[in-house]
């Protein structure tokens, strides 16, 4: 999780100043520090190439605009006047190359949608006309914009109108537009704010990725220890039943894009899971979590545990539960986990679920919709490893492949999303969007694998990370990263095997890894500590002399893949 | 109408203390001055202050009165106290 200030410029052709203090004070994560570039000159500040503002360094730039300030023809139709629909494409297009120019400086950028103008809003019956609505130019706009950035990389769109919503009566104000220069109300900006603030969590990694609930009063009404399964208000022809069971949708779509499920309850495991099991409502059934502990013991404790259990940090969970008190204890006990307040109204559940904005992320990989079964495997790998008579048997009977790619085209999502979220197995910590990591991989000297595991249960998908930058006769390695669902199995072994192999072909003869520490990176200095490397002359330095080989564990099967793909 | 200028002003002050820092927070009492010499609140706060009091007292059903000409009129300074009495004054005229 990276935790820096987010460094951000602001472009646009109205008055950000609101916006700038607001993004600036508000206490959510990231800190951000914002610049505003002088208004209504986005296109002149983009395309100087010898703007002062480029020898500084930003994270991320919000390029908000107004439609009719992007497109001529636009701003003529909003005063009647004919207009060319091809024109106004051509008009958008134009602006998307520029922000593509600015995406080559800064990489990530974001973009709000467009939105019509207070006066604009209302165009009636003909709003909607096929050739001459405002409305649908509007739309039309926004989707050519879209359309523009669907490989989503580096450039991220947001829904503006979800902010003009919330602004309600207060989203547009004349005042505001003819004294400052302001279009929007404050509660717009404030939305965007947190919608921003939620973007820039989820591309740095700080996303929450487990949700535990409670169960009675929580995922069904009532309580399943006294009434019984076939009692509990779920489904059915009854609002609440409807409400119980449509926030299980919500969730159950969160595991469709790769967040966790867990339970923590009160209540009698063997009595709760029936529930789970049998009531022929139940949209989330026992395959839907990746662990639980339903018993009778302190929930803060539980909630730890399972965390724990499933390699997960506290900062990844979230913890729903009907009941105020144990909201509070689990609060206290633990602030890294977001314990939202929670409704008393089951018909606010799904509401509140889906406003939370600490799920965010840029994109869903394969390994995220395959996340609850890899759980499920895991549960398996873990039962044969207690009976297994020793480590070194059980890692044999699971019959590991470790697979290397070439960082390309169909990996980079998945690898940067790795590198941004990796904590504990994690040399230097570095964070990078896919379109710095592409960038950082292109230099001559600079080498970048990715890692997949698979064993006799299954994929655990692309798991692991190794980057080195070679010197003329020694390279250090820049990134090497594993997951915690592959941790601990020789895994960590085997990419230093491969990368021993890997750059001795470049001359190299000595390959030099620098722990840099951070507060969850604890893992992988243990590892350097038992792998066999010499400890170097600075401090934190490991190394390994390319005069032999570094060993491959026994029992693992490594296959070369990096032919295969370009 | 007294407690619905006040709270006009205050709902319009807190929007500007949404845009600070917790420790430039603007002291929410009467004899803050907010425009003139040592006013507290700069040209950005003052058109939103400006728009805020204009909208809540819309809102609340208040004749609709301008408030820019007159806060940016060399009267000042206006603190809030004086803001809300010119405010009351000016509603009870209508």
């Amino acid at each position: 999780m990276d935790t820096r200030t987010v460094r951000i410029l602001l472009l646009s052709d109205f008055n950000m100043g609101v916006f700038s203090a607001l993004l600036h004070h508000d206490g959510d994560a990231p800190c951000v520090t914002a610049q505003a570039a002088p208004f209504g000159q986005i296109l002149q500040t983009i395309l100087d190439e010898k703007a002062t503002l480029w020898g500084q360094a930003f994270d991320a730039a919000v390029v908000w605009s107004r439609p009719e300030a992007v497109s001529e023809d636009y701003a003529d139709a909003r005063e009647g006047k004919p207009f060319s629909p091809d024109r106004i494409r051509e008009q958008v297009d134009a602006f998307c190359a520029a922000i593509r120019i600015l995406q080559g400086r800064i990489p990530t950028v974001i973009l709000p949608t467009w939105s019509a103008p207070y006066d604009a809003q209302h165009s009636g019956l003909m709003g909607m006309h096929a050739e001459t609505g405002l409305s649908l130019t509007l739309m039309r706009m926004n989707m050519r914009l879209s359309e523009n950035f669907k490989d989503g990389r580096g450039i991220f769109i947001l829904d503006a109108h979800r902010w003009i919503h919330a602004g309600g009566g207060e989203a547009f104000d004349p005042r505001l537009w003819y004294m400052g220069k302001i279009p929007f109300g404050q509660p717009v900006f404030q939305q965007a704010v947190a919608d921003i603030k939620s973007a820039l969590r989820g591309l740095r990694g700080m996303s929450r990725k487990l949700v535990i609930v409670d169960l009675d009063d929580t995922l069904w009404g009532g309580i399943v220890g006294d009434l019984g399964w076939p009692q509990l208000r779920l489904g059915g022809h009854d609002p609440i039943g409807e409400a119980f069971a449509d926030f299980q949708r919500g969730l159950k779509a969160l595991t469709r894009r790769g967040i966790v499920l867990g339970i923590v309850s009160k209540n009698t495991e063997e009595i709760a899971l029936a529930a789970v099991d049998q009531h022929p409502e139940m949209i989330l059934r026992r395959g839907d979590f990746a662990g639980w502990r339903i018993n009778w013991e302190d929930k803060a404790q539980n909630v730890a545990a399972l965390v724990s259990a499933l390699n997960l940090g506290l900062q990844s969970a979230v913890f729903i539960d009907d009941n105020p008190r144990e909201r509070s204890r689990v609060r206290e006990a633990f602030p890294e986990v977001f314990v939202p307040d929670w409704p008393a109204d089951p018909m606010l559940y799904r509401k509140t679920l889906d406003g939370l904005g600490c799920f965010n992320m840029p994109h869903v990989s394969e390994e995220d919709l395959h996340r609850a079964q890899m759980y499920a495997h895991e549960q398996q790998r873990e039962g044969l490893r207690t009976s297994a008579p020793s480590f070194e048997v059980w890692l044999k009977t699971l019959a590991l492949t470790v697979s290397v790619e070439r960082l390309d085209a169909e990996n980079l999502r998945r690898a940067a999303q790795l590198l941004n979220k990796t904590n504990q197995m994690n040399l230097r910590t570095r964070r990078l969007t896919e379109a710095e990591l592409l960038r950082w991989s292109e230099h001559p000297r600079r080498r970048i694998w990715a890692f997949r595991v698979s064993d006799k249960f299954g994929d655990l998908g692309l798991t692991g990370i190794a980057s080195v930058e070679c010197g003329d006769a020694e390279a250090e390695v820049s990134d090497f990263i594993l997951s915690c669902r592959a941790m601990g199995r020789k895994v960590e072994e085997t990419m230093l095997h491969y990368l021993v192999r890997a750059v001795r072909p470049m001359g190299i003869r000595r390959l030099n890894a620098v722990y840099r520490p951070t507060e969850k990176n604890k893992p992988c200095l243990e590892f350097l500590d038992r792998s066999g490397l010499a400890a170097g002359e600075e401090e934190n330095q490991y190394y390994w002399t390319l005069n032999q080989d570094y060993p491959l564990p026994d029992g693992i099967h490594l296959e070369d893949r990096t032919h295969l793909r370009s | 109408m007294m407690e619905s200028v006040k709270l006009a002003v205050q709902d319009a002050l807190k929007a500007i203390n949404a845009m600070r820092s917790v420790e430039d927070a603007i002291p929410i009492n009467e004899e803050s001055i907010l425009v003139g010499d040592s006013g507290i609140l700069d040209s950005l706060e003052l058109v939103v202050f400006i728009a805020s009091v204009e909208q809540k007292l819309g809102d609340a059903g208040g004749r609709d009165l301008r408030l820019a000409d007159t806060m940016l009129s060399p009267n000042g300074p206006w603190t809030v106290r004086t803001l809300t009495e010119y405010l009351c004054a000016r509603l009870a005229d209508a």
